[in-house]
């Protein structure tokens, strides 16, 4: 009890520099939940029986609310008894055209589910900076990771970059043939702009350092880790042997 | 990888600024690419026409980064990038991963035989890189039965299959390579009227 007061907290643990207030029961490394991922997109291709199928996604909604995001667990198992009940009922009973141009949209969401799933738990549980780090210690070539990681990062930005363009665009009437240049030279403008700045900054901070770079992010394989990454290793053996006949 | 030591001694290699230039650029052609993802579930000729659609509409950020860095590379990282977090995400098959792969290297070899700054070089490179996302359409051809038995294994509509069954003539794959191919180049053009109408004046490239 007074454990999880310290933790509500955040004192007891995250006062070591790098260290993560911890969330749930279990606190994954990164690698880990890549490594689930991977085991996930293999499963996507495998052939796999309705109850097999139920039961992976139970897993992976365990894993999430295990990590400590029981909301997003619930959300995403929900999600897939809607996807399911459209599929399964809903097109096959209204047919058309409507039908015919979701279905392989949504069998296809139903495809790669559980690679949904622990992204987005992977994204949510760590930073863009934590991903890197882990990587790096997986040992990705810096010329993938940089790329990598300033791309996963310049998202947000080129989101928001848009709706103000969007905005500059809805106060004054742009004929619609030229909406798409008038969209299109002002966002690649702003990304040559960043992308300099960003390269300025980069290598003030000494991205050019041929030296490998230190890091704050405390990162460990620990038992649990090795725990999930088995049961991952042993749900993909299971489905390719058994998957399809029960 | 290649020690950090034989990065800085050779010119051509790509430097850590030139790695933020792809990235930014390449977040670019991921958003077009996705969107082209997205629009091809919606029809199968969608779906076969998609490698066309996505190179007439990403010539901007690739000719971009290709007159930015105009080195061995950028080509392979702007396509190996989003194609790695398709394929963990499950979204890239095996294939669709070659294909890129192997249309990333000849895109490379066709600008290093221009030396990276012909326009035409250039325009070449990005029409032979669109080739990449035909590995998405191209088990329709490739691995015609066993595709097609998985597909209505996995419950894809009757109209679906119908339709792609009457697309998954040799007819329409040589068309599918022949339009990438084309709208390659005319993305290409596309991206340099842009350059010249804007780029060029802003001293962007």
């Amino acid at each position: 009890m007074e454990a999880r007061a310290l933790r509500r907290d955040g004192l007891g643990e995250g006062t070591l520099l790098g260290r993560r207030k911890r969330k749930g029961f279990l606190a994954l490394d990164p690698r880990t939940l890549m490594g689930v991922l991977v085991a996930a997109s293999v499963l996507a291709f495998a052939e796999k029986s309705l109850t097999v199928e139920l039961c992976l996604v139970c897993a992976a909604g365990l894993l999430q609310a295990l990590a400590g995001y029981p909301k997003m667990a619930a959300g995403f198992v929900a999600a897939y008894a809607a996807l399911l009940g459209i599929l399964c009922f809903v097109f096959p009973n209204i047919g058309g055209v409507a039908a015919t141009m979701f279905t392989i949209s949504f069998t296809f969401s139903r495809k790669i589910y559980l690679c949904l799933m622990v992204g987005a738990l992977l994204i949510s549980d760590s930073s863009v900076h934590r991903l890197g780090a882990a990587l790096a210690k997986l040992r990705l070539p810096q010329t993938v990771l940089v790329p990598l990681t300033v791309t996963l990062r310049y998202f947000p930005t080129l989101k928001e970059e848009a709706s103000h363009i969007r905005d500059a665009m809805a106060l004054r009437e742009i004929p619609l043939r030229n909406r798409a240049e008038c969209f299109a030279v002002p966002l690649v403008m702003s990304a040559a702009q960043t992308a300099e700045e960003l390269a300025r900054a980069a290598t003030c901070r000494g991205i050019e350092n041929p030296a490998p770079s230190t890091d704050t992010e405390r990162l460990a394989m620990r038992a649990s880790d090795w725990t999930v990454l088995g049961l991952s290793a042993l749900a993909v053996a299971l489905t390719f042997l058994f998957g399809g006949s029960f | 990888m290649v020690g950090s030591d034989t990065v800085s001694s050779k010119p051509r290699a790509l430097k850590g600024r030139d790695l933020i230039t792809i990235g930014i650029f390449t977040a670019l052609y991921f958003v077009v690419n996705f969107a082209c993802m997205l629009v091809s579930g919606l029809h199968p000729y969608l779906w076969v026409f998609m490698p066309a659609l996505d190179a007439l509409l990403a010539g901007i950020p690739f000719m971009l980064a290709c007159a930015k860095v105009p080195k061995f590379g950028t080509v392979l990282v702007m396509g190996m990038v989003p194609s790695l977090v398709y394929f963990v995400t499950g979204m890239f098959t095996p294939l669709i991963l070659g294909t890129m792969l192997a249309s990333c290297l000849v895109a490379e070899v066709v600008r290093a035989a221009t030396r990276y700054r012909s326009f035409l070089g250039n325009a070449l490179a990005y029409a032979v890189f669109g080739f990449g996302m035909c590995g998405s359409p191209l088990p329709v051809w490739a691995f015609h039965d066993s595709f097609m038995a998985q597909i209505s294994s996995q419950g894809m509509g009757a109209d679906y299959l119908a339709t792609l069954e009457a697309a998954a003539t040799p007819e329409m794959m040589i068309a599918m390579f022949a339009v990438t191919f084309v709208c390659g180049l005319a993305g290409a053009y596309l991206a340099r009227g842009m350059f010249r109408k804007h780029f060029v004046k802003a001293g962007l490239v």
